[in-house]
């Protein structure tokens, strides 16, 4: 059975000439020109549509105003942030800008906490530490209704009579 | 089983220097990184094009701003954790830093579309992205063709679509789409020529 290596193998060699002339005509674009050399295997309706994707895909351009702005309201967040936050160590507290996304290591976006950001460990502890103080304090104020506690409070009723 | 991927690095000759590792915008990174108040360069250095790349995703002005916004906020509160990882084989023009940056605003952008995904979506306007014509009526043509082609790439399946927009828009190599996406160079390659191929038959024959 040759027949499906066979296939992966022409797809790739397909995508790598249309890959090849690609390469050519962004080259010949940057340098002003129409188009650059075409290869004679690469498929003439992809090199139209190749050459007209690359003359109707313009790169857009923000506003000057919002340009300005926000390098305004980068450089008010850097100002924040300073030198020494850069190499923060664990557990300490990080102000993020107003709004600003948080950025996990794995390059995952998070939404804007709308807080200062609690770095690793001391957040969970504190959790633990309310959740175990709450459960005794419920503890204390619950009694017991199996049979054993009835039997401890009879026995403690006794002896106080 | 799956061979394990080595990337090819030339060996350093015996008892030359060993070349450091490359990074187009190094010198900017680093100095960002000692001073964030000298992100500023890279910010004017790459605004254009992640605002591009995120109307081109999200179809609306301010959207696009506002992804903008948070990917130079999420990239500037997260820079001193960026690393290098340019080569010498990927040659003088790479940059880890736009590939690190793109892979943030894919993240924001998926988010906002996620978000948005309730809302009709609004097509994207040629009328708006072309600059004022000098002659009209080449230009109404050039116009009409412009959004043929951007209803065409707007039509493609999320992952062909940004691997089009990153390549043509954003004139990024292969290898630095790759870093982005999350994919080989050559599922990259074959995206490309699968969404060409896509285009080609939503627009017809160009040649007639």
């Amino acid at each position: 059975m040759t027949w499906a290596p066979a296939g992966r193998d022409s797809r790739d060699i397909e995508a790598l000439v249309t890959d090849r002339y690609l390469e050519t005509l962004l080259a010949a674009h940057a340098r002003g020109a129409d188009s650059g050399p075409a290869p004679a295997e690469a498929d003439p309706v992809l090199r139209l549509i190749m050459g007209r994707l690359a003359r109707d895909l313009p790169r857009l351009h923000p506003s000057f105003r919002f340009e300005e702005a926000l390098a305004d309201r980068l450089a008010e967040a850097a100002a924040r942030i300073g030198t020494s936050s850069l190499n923060r160590a664990p557990g300490s507290l990080a102000a993020l800008p107003d709004g600003a996304v948080r950025l996990e290591p794995s390059g995952q976006v998070l939404p804007p906490a709308g807080r200062p950001l609690l770095l690793r460990g001391a957040l969970t502890s504190a959790a633990l530490s309310l959740a175990g103080a709450a459960f005794l304090a419920w503890r204390f104020k619950r009694q017991s209704a199996g049979p054993m506690a009835r039997a401890v409070r009879a026995v403690a009723r006794t002896r106080l009579a | 089983m799956a061979r394990p991927a080595f990337r090819r690095v030339d060996r350093p000759e015996e008892g030359g220097p060993r070349r450091a590792p490359l990074d187009r915008d190094r010198a900017l990174v680093e100095a960002a990184q000692a001073d964030p108040a000298r992100f500023d360069a890279l910010y004017r250095k790459y605004v254009a094009q992640v605002y591009s790349y995120a109307y081109y995703e999200l179809h609306d002005r301010h959207e696009a701003e506002d992804a903008t916004e948070r990917t130079f906020m999420a990239a500037l509160t997260g820079l001193g954790r960026f690393e290098e990882r340019a080569l010498p084989a990927d040659g003088t023009g790479a940059s880890t830093f736009r590939v690190w940056l793109f892979q943030i605003a894919r993240n924001v952008v998926a988010e906002r579309r996620r978000r948005l995904r309730r809302r009709p979506e609004a097509p994207l306007d040629a009328a708006g992205m072309l600059a004022a014509p000098l002659d009209v009526e080449g230009e109404a043509t050039r116009r009409d063709d412009a959004e043929a082609a951007l209803r065409a790439v707007a039509r493609l399946p999320e992952d062909r679509r940004r691997a089009v927009i990153l390549r043509f828009v954003e004139e990024m190599s292969t290898t630095e789409i790759a870093g982005v996406l999350g994919r080989s160079e050559g599922a990259v390659r074959v995206l490309i020529h699968r969404a060409l191929r896509s285009v080609a038959r939503d627009l017809g024959d160009p040649r007639r």
